[in-house]
């Protein structure tokens, strides 16, 4: 083969390179468009209760975190969600959980929380959520107990 | 005693010649011969020019070298093959088959790429087998960037075991 | 079927099968089995040596090319007839070919009549015997080339080859009738030419 041939199938190999990084840099974007995200809400108190079957394997490491009695499951909510669609989820107490995806970062993705109570937000948020990971967030008082939602996502 | 009163046909005598006869039509010409002499001279004519062809071929194509004849027919073949060889070659390392060749590779890959995301991030079981506890991975599970509100207290920790953060946060008008 | 036949016959499939691999030596064993005979048909059908070797060449490798379509119907020497006849039946001269037969005729009638000649004055040939072979032989060849080719092709495989009509009619898929009417008319114009002289 000759030199100019070689600079030839060179320059071409280069080029279908960069398309191939180009497209598959497209993909992760339209497919990062795509946030699947879980929220578990559980109400924990000292009550007599006991744990909620439903809320599964969860379960060991909120028991590990916390002394409470009870863990009572109050609902789950999916939500699929594009780039900066809001999705609500509803809280104990009239609160609702409003999630936003801004982006990835890496192997995370921009979440904004907020949370509203009475048409108000009261808490706002933005973490980066490992791929397939879960953050604990609670505190807000319900009744005896307390709110706990656990959201999970992926990308 | 009649003799001769006829001649074979000279195209019966050529057949006579060449042996494609009948067996008893044969014997009819083999007795008119011995006592027809035209017939045998025309017989005998035959004969000649079969000898005279055959000496004639064989005197012009005695030059003629068989061996180099078979050794060029090999050489050809040869030859043919390597060129056959070389055009796959050719074909094969062609722009013409290494460019489409190159891009349908890309999109190979490409569409690898679009099928590994597909299935890997829209359905439960690969999820699942791809899920890496966060108890082995040093970082943890979320960042948080920043956070606002109507609050009193904001605590940031992890689970003991799996190392999930945990947001803590109490609300501005509740007792802590 | 006798015996002996029967055995060629499996002789001849072995070798074909062996062809059919690929086997050089086959082959080989193919071209010095009919490379003389194949001259002989060519020589007899153009009248020119080094058209015949062209000819003889082409056929070797039209059959190494094409001996997986060898469907074994015929003999594989009815096969090789046969190419040979249509290969110099359809034999196109290029510009080239002419300008070189024309070449190599001028040459041989400025160098005599070639090598084959015995010297002048021996024993065997007087001047006057030369003279009437050379006569002969020139008559004798140019009735010989003004034969229509087909007819050529008759006479040759059967005065050379000696093969039956039968066996002209298969490798010329021509009809017996055919290849009597030919050969008588191919004799018939030849002894002319050739007992024009004293003989």
């Amino acid at each position: 083969m000759k030199k100019s041939e070689i600079k030839v199938v060179l320059t071409i190999g280069k080029t279908l390179l960069a398309l191939a990084s180009f497209f598959i840099l497209m993909t992760n974007i339209v497919y990062a468009s795509q946030f699947n995200v879980t929220i578990t809400t559980i109400v924990a108190s000292h009550g007599n209760k006991g744990v909620d079957r439903r809320i599964g394997g969860q379960i060991k490491e909120l028991q590990a975190s916390f002394r409470y009695s009870s863990y009572q499951l109050v609902n789950k909510t999916h939500k699929r969600l594009a780039l900066n669609q809001t999705g609500n989820a509803p809280l104990p107490g009239g609160r609702v959980l409003s999630i936003t995806p801004l982006g990835v970062a890496g192997n995370r993705a921009k979440l904004k929380l907020a949370v509203f109570k009475n048409g108000s937000s009261n808490f706002q948020t933005v973490i980066q959520l490992l791929n397939n990971g879960r953050i604990i967030v609670g505190g807000p008082q319900h009744g005896s107990g307390v709110i706990i939602f656990i959201i999970s996502n992926s990308f | 005693m009649q003799k001769n009163l006829y001649h074979i046909e000279p195209i019966m005598l050529s057949q006579f010649a060449d042996g494609e006869v009948k067996p008893d039509e044969a014997e009819r010409i083999r007795q008119h011969l011995s006592d027809c002499p035209d017939c045998r001279k025309a017989m005998n004519d035959n004969l000649f020019l079969s000898s005279h062809f055959n000496n004639y071929i064989s005197l012009n194509t005695s030059a003629i070298n068989p061996s180099a004849l078979e050794t060029k027919v090999l050489e050809k073949i040869h030859y043919k093959n390597e060129i056959l060889l070389d055009k796959i070659k050719r074909i094969l390392f062609s722009d013409k088959i290494l460019i489409p060749t190159s891009a349908m590779a890309s999109v190979l890959v490409i569409l690898f790429c679009f099928s590994y995301q597909f299935i890997y991030r829209n359905s439960d079981g690969p999820v699942n087998r791809l899920t890496v506890p966060t108890s082995a991975v040093s970082a943890p599970s979320a960042i948080v960037d920043s956070f606002s509100g109507e609050t009193t207290t904001v605590m940031i920790m992890e689970t003991p075991h799996s190392h999930e953060t945990i947001l803590w946060y109490n609300e501005k008008n509740e007792k802590v | 079927m006798s015996k002996k036949v029967k055995a060629k016959k499996h002789a001849e499939h072995l070798l074909i099968e062996r062809l059919k691999q690929g086997d050089e030596d086959a082959f080989v064993s193919l071209m010095r089995q009919y490379r003389a005979a194949l001259i002989n048909i060519a020589y007899g059908i153009t009248s020119d040596s080094e058209e015949s070797q062209d000819i003889v060449q082409e056929v070797f490798l039209k059959v190494y090319s094409s001996i997986h379509s060898f469907n074994e119907k015929s003999s594989i020497r009815t096969w090789l007839y046969r190419i040979t006849v249509n290969q110099s039946l359809n034999w196109i001269r290029t510009w080239k070919r002419r300008l070189k037969w024309q070449h190599q005729s001028l040459t041989q009638e400025t160098s005599g009549d070639g090598i084959n000649q015995p010297e002048l004055g021996s024993e065997k040939y007087s001047p006057s015997d030369l003279f009437e072979e050379k006569e002969l032989t020139w008559r004798f060849e140019k009735e010989l080339k003004a034969l229509p080719k087909k007819t050529r092709a008759v006479f040759v495989l059967r005065e050379n080859q000696g093969l039956s009509y039968d066996e002209i009619a298969r490798v010329l898929n021509i009809k017996r009738g055919t290849v009597c009417s030919r050969l008588y008319h191919a004799r018939l114009k030849l002894k002319k030419a050739l007992l024009k002289g004293d003989r």
